[in-house]
């Protein structure tokens, strides 16, 4: 009777604890037991090399994709890599025997040099007015179309006239104000305000929704209106990112406000196209180097203007 | 063994670190303590080698000791929250693997089912493909335990591991900590600001006030009054 009972139990062990006998198909070794999930190592790296073989095999496939459809694309476009290779002597006749020629460019600056620097000055200041009257609207807008700032009555139209604002080329703006202001500066000044009003202000919203939303709810549980938490809790957040992106514009702007002058905006766009017109590419490549001295100018200050508000706020909070 | 000798950082002016000196035997589990800014977080940095110390000799078994060798646990995990739990913990290898695995996340077979069974052994299994930011806190920090062992290192560093858990997910985090210290023979050196929690692990206590050590005894021989004494000091 003891040996049969004996006998039972051990056969029957298995049987008797149902929850673990499922999970041991003869596997010895210690790593391979279930855990919570049921799960074993064995399993689980199967799944995942299946898993990740499939993502793997997507994501060349995507890669393929896209290259075809880029080829496919500069196809339709009219990309003939021979036509450009046969042609290649014009690009470099014009290049090294006129544009990069030392002693003419040299003497076609020192001529030029008149013209070219009140423009440069102009091209500079209107990128600068242009940024200073965006930058408010900009500013007000991009608040208002923060998701996480106003209720979607409001972000939602405000996304929309933001999106509609940039949908217009800068190239374009300026023609308009040209009607409007006659052919100078002020139009390109407009057409650059209106350039940094729908980008910056999209920008703005965007760095606006990425806060961290812990500090302005704790703002918003002493009971203050939504101006006080925005100004409270919301604004030193992105306080940096907006001044980076302010200064980044005004060299976008720079470079933007270079180019005005062919539509008649003023800036040193103007003397380019008319050197352009008379193929004096001598004079093309003055006025460009004239732009690249501008262009860089603005971008060392804004970098240094940068450096100097980072270290600012290292310094504060030590 | 793990050997440190008159070990010295500054900041600038400020002396973080004096003269600290202890040795660590391996399937030893050392618990930091002393109170902020007493210079916890800056020894288990430069064990790591995060930071470089000013003086003083790290050697392990009488040579310098490498950073691969070691492996930082940190405060609520500091994981990558866009990656899965089995790319966290993958990321521990990164040490001996070459860059390009990581560049297109190419890795070898045994690399990811090492990973996996470190998964499994924080009590993780299953857990591979889920997206780390959408775990809990515990979840979370077992998650950096098994990064921190994939690096398979001879000196397990954690840095208040437990300081934003509920006690009874602290409990089982650092049982998980001591269980792989014991498993894989590792040196372990682990800052804690909770006593009680620290009676449950601890086979030796470390105690540094105002970056020198004061306290360096096996946890028999120390006594809860001792470790308050470190927290009062200065």
């Amino acid at each position: 009777m003891g040996e049969r009972t004996q006998g039972l139990e051990t056969d029957e062990r298995p049987n008797s604890r149902p929850d673990t006998a499922v999970d041991i198909p003869s596997e010895p070794a210690a790593n391979r037991e279930p855990d919570a999930s049921g799960e074993t190592v064995d399993a689980e790296f199967d799944s995942i090399q299946r898993q990740w073989a499939a993502r793997l095999a997507v994501r060349t496939l995507l890669t393929v994709a896209l290259l075809a459809g880029v080829l496919a694309t500069g196809w339709w476009l009219g990309f003939d890599l021979a036509y450009l290779y046969a042609h290649r002597g014009n690009l470099r006749s014009v290049l090294f025997e006129e544009m990069l020629e030392p002693t003419a460019l040299w003497a076609q600056l020192q001529g030029d040099a008149p013209r070219l620097f009140p423009a440069a000055l102009e091209t500079l200041a209107i990128a600068t007015v242009g940024t200073a009257i965006g930058l408010p609207l900009a500013f007000c807008f991009g608040i208002l179309a923060a998701s996480n700032v106003t209720p979607r009555l409001v972000h939602t139209p405000m996304r929309l006239f933001l999106g509609g604002v940039r949908a217009v080329p800068s190239m374009v703006y300026a023609l308009l104000f040209v009607i409007l202001a006659g052919l100078g500066p002020v139009a390109g000044t407009l057409a650059i305000a209106m350039g940094t009003v729908g980008d910056l202000g999209r920008l703005f919203a965007d760095e606006m929704e990425e806060v961290d939303p812990t500090p302005v709810d704790a703002v918003r549980s002493s009971g203050a209106g939504i101006v006080a938490t925005t100004a409270a809790a919301r604004l030193p957040q992105v306080t940096t990112a907006y001044v980076a992106w302010t200064l980044f514009y005004l060299e976008l702007n720079a470079r933007k406000s270079s180019v005005l002058g062919i539509v008649g905006a003023g800036g040193i766009g103007y003397p380019l196209i008319m050197a352009f017109r008379a193929r004096n590419y001598t004079r093309v490549m003055a006025a460009i180097v004239v732009i690249l001295v501008l262009v860089v100018g603005v971008e060392t200050v804004a970098n240094r203007v940068r450096d100097r508000l980072d270290t600012d706020r290292r310094a504060a909070r030590v | 063994m793990l050997s440190v000798t008159a070990l010295e950082k500054r900041f600038g002016a400020t002396p973080v670190l004096e003269d600290v000196s202890f040795d660590l035997s391996p399937g030893e589990l050392a618990v930091l303590v002393g109170r902020s800014g007493a210079g916890k977080t800056t020894l288990l940095r430069c064990l790591d080698g995060l930071e470089r110390p000013d003086a003083g000799t790290i050697r392990f078994d009488g040579r310098p000791l490498e950073t691969t060798e070691t492996a930082l646990v940190f405060q609520e995990g500091a994981l990558i929250d866009g990656k899965s739990a089995l790319e966290n913990v993958l990321d521990g290898a990164l040490g001996r693997e070459p860059a390009w695995r990581e560049v297109l996340g190419w890795h070898t077979p045994e690399e990811k089912r090492l990973a996996i069974e470190q998964l499994h052994a924080v009590g993780l299994g299953g857990y591979a493909d889920r997206r780390v930011g959408d775990l809990s806190g515990g979840q979370r920090q077992r998650v950096g335990i098994a990064r921190a062992l994939q690096q398979q290192p001879a000196v397990l560093l954690a840095d208040e591991p437990v300081a934003s858990l509920d006690p009874a997910t602290a409990d089982s985090v650092l049982a998980r900590l001591s269980a792989a210290v014991d498993d894989h023979d590792l040196v372990g050196l682990v800052s804690l600001h909770q006593p009680g929690l620290a009676a449950t692990v601890a086979d030796r206590y470390l105690g540094v006030v105002d970056g020198r050590l004061v306290l360096d005894a096996p946890a028999a021989a120390v006594d809860a009054d001792r470790i308050a004494e470190v927290y009062d000091d200065g």
